[in-house]
């Protein structure tokens, strides 16, 4: 398996940073990856195989939310994940989120498609966006969980966007 | 005037009285007297004469006309009907009425003194009109017929090749073709109007010759368009076809000069044609279009370098990930490893961490010009330091996208990747294999390149880079293994050779130290003719080169085997066993030079006398005769000692042996210490077999300080 170079994907006043799993030998060059991108936030949805506290160190706080390899994100690490990214582009302007599964190809992507939708993107433009940068991303199962996905919080974001504005 | 025609045609009825008056006449002999009135005016001296000339044959009918010169005329006009024989008929007043008109012209010309011109001329006209046709008509046929001819010829020969033809023959063509195209070419500047004008003169002509040839045919339609569309196709069509296709370029420039007359003549109507034609010409570009094509189809390389790298992809060129020479990202850069790098033959080494489809870093073999293997530097080190970037391609990429990549000076190797999707779990790229610039012009040139490092091996071993047998490994191991003389080198090579140096040393008496020193037994063991290898062919078991030793076969070698099997038969009943690594064979065809020698040890004086004869001891010893026969089962890797080198070895240890005297010189001051210990030796050499493994143990400690 070849892990490829981390992708950053902006879209309004959201930026994301889709990497790969890191190994301990690996943790300092990808600890320097994160700073570059201003990463203050790193969210890990596989199993942890690395020690996080030398990332933690360089003041980047490191969540854990892993579920099941090439499976569609269980709802309640969807609401934690909208909650997040609320959050830190409220408080944080020009932040950056970083996500990383194993490859970076399968359930990091998915949680970026699914703020891309939230924020009023459809389904279809969402998928091509990220791929456009991360090809062959999503396996047919994820896919389809996109497709049936229901935005729920438009509102919140365009308010949150609104909010910048005023700001 | 119209009193005149009035009196013209009271005068034609006059006639007619006269002549029907006449006819009366015929039947009473007095009229004739009136006829003698017409003679009084002198003209009737022509119709006399006519009248003479047509009394010859009728008499009793023209004597009548010749009492009347004026009847004369009437009576000619007359007998026509007459000599038809249709004086009853309804036919007879037809002639007569045209008789009476000519006579009416004729009247009026006789009064006048000018009526016997006209009545000359008449006749003469006729004849004008009967000679002047064919002649007239002839030439004015040809005329036009050349004329139809030349025009088409023009066209097909000035206006036959397109402006870029007409470029290509002056870029391309021979000198004469050169010469034509350069006159040629101002002339396609105003080809349209060449072309209005020329057309239009081979319409004039052709029609001109449809009437020409509809008169000459008296006026009748058929003959001549039948003849009109058969002289146009042959002389005004096929003629100039033919001659224009043959000698277009010898024919063109010669006739700029009338097809300028051509447009000149016909200016006002070809100048506004020309510019309709040229407006239209798609016909002209068609060509043109068929000739920037052919001219592309003229590069070979540029073909194959386009069509080709455009539908091929890097996966059917890469090399397979299990083919590449890779190196862990934990390895330390040892001897072994270094050798191995520089065994490989690539420049460029992939760096994987924990599995191989995992590639991290790049390693140049420039990195290492200031790596030890002493120092056992790990990978990393060097890696991180240079931290060369990695360059990937998808396995759908065209060859020619690759190509540009590697133009740009990105890098001249690219890791191939795909996307798995199979399977449960997220996708991931998989790497494939290798591409590099060699195999896009591999597939340019659809031929193999070959390198410095190709030319010691074949394909099959080239994908075997940890092969031992590799002759650039060996000579660069011997040249670093001088370097750093360390008998616990824990690789494979320098191993075996040491485990081969200590066997022989302890194991085969013939190269016991006390005979060859280590150390030269040592540079023996390096020596290339020394190790050589067996390749067994499945093919052919029993192979010539499969055989190291046949019974009562006189050779003059050792052999140790290090690698492989061999099949051993002996004595006379034929009995057969294998055998394997580390057994030997043939050590009598070394041992006879070796008794001859243990006599001119006796003493230092003799051993000089001694060095010239050996050579004849050689010769007229015995050869050694095996009494078996030993067979190769499988590959081979083997030590093996002539009689020559064994010789040379004895002499480069006693050369060795020898400056040893002056140090023990040094240590004991006593020349007659000196004796004694050459003394001592020979006392040792001569003694029996039983005595010997006790001098070892006092000629290790000796020879240590020495060494």
């Amino acid at each position: 398996m070849n892990r490829p170079a981390p992708v950053e994907i902006s879209y309004e006043n959201m930026r994301f940073l889709i990497t790969h799993n890191p190994t301990n030998a690996t943790l300092n060059k990808f600890t320097e990856e994160l700073k570059k991108y201003g990463v203050t936030t790193l969210v890990r949805v596989c199993d942890a195989t690395y020690d996080k506290a030398p990332v933690e160190k360089e003041g980047i706080h490191v969540l854990d939310w892993p579920f099941d390899d090439g499976a569609p994100p269980p709802n309640q690490i969807v609401d934690d994940w909208l909650n997040l990214l609320k959050t830190k582009f409220r408080e944080e302007p020009g932040c950056c989120v970083a996500v990383h599964c194993v490859a970076g190809l399968g359930r990091a992507p998915v949680l970026v498609a699914l703020a891309l939708i939230e924020c009023g993107m459809k389904y279809e433009d969402a998928v091509q966006f990220i791929r456009q940068k991360r090809r062959g991303a999503f396996n047919s199962k994820q896919l389809l969980y996109l497709e049936k996905y229901r935005p729920k919080m438009r509102l919140r974001f365009r308010d949150t966007n609104g909010h910048c504005c005023v700001q | 005037m119209a009193a005149a025609v009035a009196a013209a045609g009271r005068l034609g009825w006059l006639f007619a009285a006269l002549c029907l008056g006449n006819a009366a006449g015929e039947a009473a002999p007095g009229p004739r007297v009136l006829g003698f009135c017409l003679e009084e005016d002198g003209a009737a001296g022509a119709g006399w004469v006519r009248g003479g000339a047509a009394r010859d044959t009728p008499d009793a009918t023209f004597l009548l006309r010749l009492f009347g010169p004026g009847f004369a005329n009437s009576s000619w006009s007359w007998v026509a009907p007459e000599g038809a024989g249709c004086r009853e008929e309804a036919a007879s007043p037809a002639g007569e009425w045209r008789a009476l008109l000519r006579l009416r012209l004729r009247a009026e010309a006789v009064r006048p003194h000018s009526a016997l011109l006209a009545v000359r001329v008449e006749p003469g006209g006729g004849a004008a009109e009967e000679a002047a046709p064919p002649w007239a008509l002839g030439l004015g046929a040809a005329g036009l017929l050349a004329l139809a001819a030349l025009a088409r010829g023009l066209q097909l020969s000035a206006l036959a090749l397109a402006p870029a033809e007409v470029q290509v023959l002056r870029e391309s063509g021979s000198e004469a073709e050169r010469a034509a195209a350069r006159r040629l070419e101002p002339a396609r500047r105003w080809a349209g109007c060449a072309l209005g004008a020329l057309l239009l003169l081979a319409s004039l002509a052709q029609a001109a010759l449809a009437v020409l040839l509809y008169r000459a045919a008296g006026q009748r339609a058929v003959p001549a368009v039948l003849g009109s569309a058969g002289l146009v196709f042959l002389v005004g069509e096929v003629v100039p076809a033919a001659v224009s296709g043959r000698w277009t370029l010898a024919l063109a420039p010669r006739a700029l000069g009338l097809s300028r007359l051509a447009v000149l003549l016909t200016l006002p109507v070809a100048l506004p044609v020309g510019q309709l034609l040229e407006l239209a010409a798609r016909p002209g570009r068609l060509r043109e279009r068929v000739l920037e094509l052919a001219r592309g189809g003229g590069d070979p390389y540029s073909d194959l370098s386009k069509g080709v790298l455009r539908c091929r992809t890097v996966e059917d060129v890469l090399t397979p990930l299990e083919d590449c020479f890779m190196l862990d990202a934990s390895t330390v850069l040892d001897f072994g490893v270094l050798a191995s790098i520089m065994q490989s033959g690539h420049t460029r080494i992939p760096v994987y961490e924990e599995e191989r489809s995992n590639i991290v870093d790049m390693l140049y073999l420039k990195d290492l010009a200031f790596v030890d293997p002493e120092d056992c530097t790990p990978l990393s080190t060097i890696t991180r330091f240079y931290n060369h970037p990695l360059h990937f391609v998808f396995n759908d990429t065209k060859l020619d996208a690759v190509l540009e990549e590697f133009k740009r000076g990105k890098s001249h190797l690219a890791i191939v990747q795909k996307v798995n999707n199979e399977g449960e779990g997220d996708p991931f790229y998989e790497v494939l294999g290798l591409v590099t610039l060699e195999d896009v012009i591999e597939e340019i040139i659809r031929s193999e390149i070959l390198d410095e490092s190709e030319d010691y091996r074949d394909t099959v071993v080239k994908r075997k880079p940890a092969s031992l047998m590799a002759p650039l490994k060996r000579k660069e191991e011997f040249s670093l293994f001088k370097v750093s003389d360390d008998e616990y080198k824990v690789t494979i090579s320098p191993q075996l050779l040491l485990a081969t140096q200590r066997f022989l040393s302890r194991e085969v008496d013939v190269f016991s130290p006390l005979r060859i020193s280590e150390k030269v037994l040592l540079h023996l063991l390096k020596h290339p003719s020394v190790n050589q290898e067996v390749r067994f062919d499945e093919s052919n078991r029993l192979a010539t080169h499969h055989y190291l030793y046949q019974r009562s076969q006189p050779v003059d070698y050792f052999i140790l085997i290090l690698q492989g099997r061999v099949e051993v038969e002996i004595g006379k009943e034929g009995l057969k066993f294998e055998n394997g690594a580390f057994t030997y064979y043939g050590v009598s065809a070394l041992t006879v030079p070796s008794s001859v020698h243990q006599s001119p040890v006796s003493s230092l004086q003799p051993i000089r006398h001694d060095l010239q004869p050996d050579p004849g001891d050689g010769t007229h010893s015995s050869a050694y005769c095996p009494d078996y026969t030993v067979r190769a089962l499988s590959d081979l890797q083997l030590i093996k000692v002539t009689r020559l080198q064994y010789l040379n070895a004895l002499l480069a240890t006693r050369a060795q042996n020898l400056p040893q005297s002056p140090e023990n010189t040094d240590l004991q001051v006593i020349p007659g210490s000196q004796t004694r210990l050459l003394g001592e030796k020979t006392t040792t050499a001569a003694g029996s077999s039983h005595s010997r493994p006790g001098v070892p143990v006092e000629g290790s400690p000796g020879r240590n300080p020495g060494v």
